[in-house]
């Protein structure tokens, strides 16, 4: 015989245990997307890039139908179709006269995907203003107008897409000026002009090229093998890829340098560990652009945000056009740097456009190593 | 093997309230470092432990209230069981919380990430502890 009490006790811990075995189901999934047509004789072909391997997936569904033609995964950047691993290049369908959907599919909690949609491509990303986890690239098809799933891609959220997604531009080839580098600039941390010495060298007549080729060198030198190249009214804009700074301006060294978002510990060390555990670690970022030019130089008052700053390199031009090249760098071209500084405190948080640095675009381009470069 | 329930309960109850407070004190140090990360700490932690301690305050209650001291036998086997899941559990949660600052992904995600085998090891814990207080004398 089992006593009242007892079988309070029982049902109180049956309670516990379904409470907690509720508590675990927390993986969620859902899809979203548009659909390609593909006209007659010619054959869909996807460019797919998943950006730091997210809990995410894409399928390619049949229309009507639903069936799935082919499966792209983004967990440890492996393709599951047939045929198709991450890396090995763009997924090529067979011709015909069809319909597809691109469904994203995510195994995250509280995901809920949203597809954005531009000129011959499609991004995806875990929830509304969250950066993409992925870009599909299309050719050989045209996306059905007036899709409800979708939104287009507004000019601010082009830069959410990092620079490692973005295909290799040809070498000549600079992209129109829109949905990269803004202009006129968004207003910078802090700047400075460099004396034309500096941006010249000792060349007599030069050119943007010449001024181009310095800077490039200059970059490299410092470690800065990523950047874009815009066109802007009178010259060009040269972006530097975002990268990790110390307080004093100095860059981290690799691979922290270059890691977005606040580092993990990787040995220990008492301070850090501590600041690391209690989350009061703050993280400093720092994007350096270049305007060459001899047109006025006007920022405006909108503050950029990081993710814009992270797709300025992938986005620009790998190389000054010719074009551009042989024009003259006269007596009001002027060379300046433009120091966007970001921060975020702990690991997990967004960073924030820092509208005042606690340092001189001076120091910044000096602890960055780019200045004695170029003196 | 037999001994005192009383006894045994007083040990479980010492073990969960003294693995707790440490746990505790992090959560409220780092809401005061980090408000929002605080706040979310808290939201996994509290369910985390506050059903288990729910239960020993709910049985030690309802002793408080039968009016006489409990002198039954408990088997030896189930109380080291019961301690052992709860002590190892606790310490798990003080090893996430330890470790977290080489996640890459930081606190909430560490935390998330471990919700499924934790929440496994927290049935287990709970189940014994279930076990044990509602075991009887032969």
């Amino acid at each position: 015989m089992v006593s009242t009490s007892t079988a309070k006790l029982w049902c109180l811990t049956a309670s516990i245990a379904l409470y907690v075995a509720c508590g675990a189901s927390w993986a969620a999934a859902s899809g979203v997307g548009p659909v390609l047509c593909v006209s007659a004789g010619q054959a869909l072909e996807l460019d797919v890039r998943f950006h730091d391997a997210p809990p995410a997936g894409i399928r390619l569904l049949r229309e009507p139908g639903g069936e799935v033609v082919a499966s792209f995964h983004g967990r440890f950047g492996q393709g599951a179709s047939p045929q198709w691993r991450a890396g090995d290049g763009p997924w090529r369908g067979a011709a015909g006269d069809a319909c597809y959907r691109l469904v994203a599919l995510a195994d995250a909690p509280g995901a809920a995907p949203v597809c954005l949609v531009g000129e011959g491509r499609v991004g995806f990303s875990l929830r509304p203003n969250a950066p993409l986890f992925a870009t599909v690239r299309y050719h050989g098809a045209d996306i059905q107008p007036g899709d409800p799933n979708c939104e287009a891609f507004p000019a601010a959220r082009d830069g959410a897409e990092p620079a490692s997604a973005s295909p290799p531009l040809p070498a000549a080839e600079v992209p129109p000026n829109h949905g990269g580098f803004p202009w006129p600039p968004p207003r910078p941390s802090t700047r400075r002009l460099l004396a034309r010495p500096l941006a010249t060298g000792s060349v007599a007549a030069p050119t943007l090229g010449s001024v181009a080729d310095r800077l490039q060198t200059a970059l490299e030198g410092a470690g800065y093998v990523e950047y874009g190249y815009y066109p802007v009214p009178g010259g060009f804009a040269l972006a530097t890829r975002l990268e990790r700074i110390h307080p004093d301006g100095r860059a981290y060294s690799e691979p922290a340098r270059w890691q977005w978002g606040q580092a993990p510990l990787t040995g220990f060390e008492l301070g850090a560990y501590l600041r690391a555990l209690f989350d009061v670690e703050q993280g400093r970022f720092r994007v350096i652009v270049f305007v060459v030019s001899d047109a006025p130089l006007e920022t405006t008052a909108e503050a950029p945000s990081a993710e814009q700053a992270l797709g300025w390199p992938g986005q620009g031009a790998l190389r000054l056009p010719a074009a551009l090249r042989q024009q003259a760098y006269g007596d009001d071209a002027y060379t300046a740097a433009l120091v966007y500084e970001f921060e975020s405190r702990g690991r997990g948080h967004e960073a924030s456009f820092k509208a005042h640095s606690s340092l001189t675009g001076d120091v910044h381009l000096r602890r960055a190593r780019l200045l004695a470069a170029l003196e | 093997m037999w001994m005192a329930a009383r006894s045994a309960k007083k040990r479980l109850a010492l073990v969960w309230f003294l693995g707790v407070l440490p746990l505790f004190a992090f959560v409220l140090v780092l809401s005061l470092t980090s408000p929002e990360k605080g706040a979310r700490t808290w939201a996994w932690f509290l369910p985390t432990v506050m059903p288990n301690l729910s239960l020993i305050v709910g049985v030690w209650v309802a002793d408080s209230r039968a009016g006489k001291a409990d002198d039954r036998q408990v088997d030896v086997f189930t109380y080291r069981l019961t301690l052992g899941l709860s002590a190892f559990y606790l310490c798990t949660i003080g090893v996430l919380f330890l470790t977290h600052p080489y996640h890459p992904q930081g606190l909430a995600e560490w935390l998330r990430a471990s919700q499924p085998w934790l929440a496994a090891l927290q049935g287990l814990a709970s189940l014994a502890m279930g076990a044990f207080y509602v075991q009887r004398e032969p």
